[in-house]
């Protein structure tokens, strides 16, 4: 067979067997007969954690004694050899997968509401490793074309990759030259497409983005997930935010917001997701978009009083605690 | 370094909950406006409706991503029909066009569960029920998603619909006027948002009759 037809092909034996399994439609004692028979056929069997399904004994050996989440890869076999080596394969826990499994640098929420004149965005400047806060002036709020403004959090590289692709989609637009150009309302529906298209693929961009603009006088604000949910709304925030920064949002936020206003409470937000997000610090920057244009500020640090009763004996009244 | 970190979900379940009644000469289609994951709200104001075709609504709950591109694929395919038999498709053949569009993905399912609304050629309501593998089902009535469960046999004690197995067949569209299935799916979503996390905030309800498509919107609780 053609390398590239085989390659295709084994992509797509791979992502049937573990849709299969994903949804019990292979009952694990058929595995080894489905492995065999893959290896008669095509030359390729099914592995556990490497190791080869031979037969339903192996095959049982193999899944049962190991606690879940099993993972399974497709294995190519080599004509004549024994030696086996593991195909870009869907979940295997080898490294060598082109595919993002789970992110390496994040950022955390992004808070973003409307107010007078357009939209205010803030987000703080940090990029964790893990739980190690390893980045400490990571901007993740840009200006997308002329009339949006994009803020991520989640996979920082990835964010870096979605700006690379919306410069590719502004460009091609000022191309036509025809004195049109894609507004906040245009890009947010491309982003959503872009990110369910990679969720499709089993090969998600692993971010939360919220984006916002004005254009000809409308407001626009809306948010994407990582596997494509999408919505609008007069405020949004990822993550943290949701749970920290919405309900103070639903309680405070009003149509006519002046700047100032606005800022202040996004300051109250993020004050708030820094008390209690342990990911956050206290570098952020606030952006904000108008019919006049964008501006996003220097990065500043919130005054923060750490004295709250709360905070000094937390347990205080919780029985049973120390 | 063992692998601890967060994994991650093809599908997502955003709730809600979708109801559609036919009656003689009108059909009402409802949804509620809610969208969630997990124990968050995410906005409490999102249509799950979509308009097909003239005479044909359709309302749905579940993966809110797969419900979107689900919806397009059906728009540009409508469009399509629309070309080539300068019509709009009837409600009957949307409902055969979603049970394949939904089948077309059988081995890696759109996470939706619809409900569709319309009038038929002969202008009498007709209401389509589906599962998410395009199992589908005309009847007099019906409720999908997360609330359905709640409602369903609520509508079945108010609606007493004639068995399927009933030789001749009995024609499936409730007695109801249309002010009365209003009501009645006002008082379903009411009842259900009172245990049902995932319903509430706001009902949208759309009812299509001989004069056309009218919208209606009732408040529900937002806890």
């Amino acid at each position: 067979m053609i390398p590239w037809v085989r390659s295709r092909f084994l992509l797509f034996l791979e992502r049937t067997i573990h849709l299969s399994i994903l949804f019990n439609r292979i009952r694990t004692k058929y595995l080894g007969w489905v492995s065999s028979s893959l290896e008669q056929l095509f030359g390729v069997a099914i592995a556990v954690q490497g190791k080869k399904i031979k037969s339903r004994r192996t095959c049982f050996r193999l899944i049962n004694c190991r606690s879940p989440p099993v993972e399974y890869s497709l294995l190519k076999l080599e004509h004549s050899s024994n030696a086996l080596y593991v195909m870009d394969s869907l979940l295997s826990s080898e490294g060598d997968s082109q595919r993002t499994q789970y992110p390496y640098v994040t950022g955390t929420s992004v808070i973003g509401i409307k107010y007078k004149d357009g939209i205010l965005m803030a987000a703080d400047m940090g990029g964790s490793y893990g739980s190690t806060i390893r980045y400490k002036s990571v901007e993740r709020m840009k200006q997308v074309g002329k009339h949006s403004l994009l803020g991520a959090s989640g996979e920082i590289s990835d964010f870096q990759e979605i700006l690379k692709y919306l410069d590719d989609l502004i460009l091609n637009d000022n191309m036509w030259d025809d004195g049109n150009s894609l507004g906040p309302k245009e890009v947010h529906n491309y982003l959503t497409r872009v990110m369910y298209n990679r969720r499709n693929k089993f090969d998600p961009l692993w971010n939360s983005l919220i984006i916002g603009g004005v254009k000809n006088g409308h407001k626009y604000l809306g948010s994407v997930s990582m596997i494509g949910v999408h919505y609008e709304d007069n405020h949004v925030a990822t993550g943290f935010g949701n749970h920290l920064a919405r309900p103070i949002l639903r309680e405070e936020w009003r149509e006519d917001l002046t700047f100032e206003e606005g800022v202040k409470l996004l300051e109250k937000c993020m004050r708030n997701l820094l008390y209690r997000d342990r990911s956050a610090v206290n570098k952020l920057q606030i952006a904000k978009i108008t019919d006049e244009g964008l501006t996003v500020s220097q990065p500043y640090s919130l005054k923060t009083y750490w004295n709250f009763a709360a905070f000094e004996n937390p347990t205080v009244g919780a029985e049973g605690s120390w | 370094m063992p692998k601890e970190q967060a994994n991650w979900s093809p599908y997502d379940n955003n709730g809600g909950t979708c109801v559609a009644i036919a009656g003689a000469d009108y059909c009402v289609i409802a949804a509620d406006t809610r969208m969630s994951t997990g124990y968050s709200i995410l906005t409490r104001d999102y249509s799950k409706i979509c308009k097909l075709a003239d005479k044909s609504i359709m309302a749905s709950s579940g993966f809110q991503a797969d419900v979107k591109a689900l919806q397009k694929v059906l728009a540009s395919r409508h469009s399509i029909y629309q070309h080539q038999h300068n019509k709009q498709m009837s409600c009957p053949a949307m409902a055969q066009l979603l049970s394949n569009t939904l089948y077309y993905k059988r081995f890696f399912p759109y996470y939706a569960f619809n409900v569709l609304g319309g009038l038929d050629s002969e202008g009498k309501g007709c209401v389509f029920t589906y599962d998410a593998v395009g199992s589908y089902e005309r009847v007099g009535y019906s409720a999908q998603g997360s609330g359905a469960t709640l409602i369903t046999p609520f509508l079945d004690n108010q609606l007493k619909s004639p068995s399927p197995l009933l030789l001749p067949a009995k024609d499936a569209v409730t007695p109801l006027s249309e002010s009365e299935a209003i009501d009645l799916v006002k008082t379903c979503f009411a009842s259900a948002t009172e245990r049902d996390i995932y319903t509430g905030d706001k009902v949208e309800i759309v009812i299509l009759n001989g004069d056309g498509i009218r919208h209606e919107y009732e408040e529900l609780r937002k806890d």
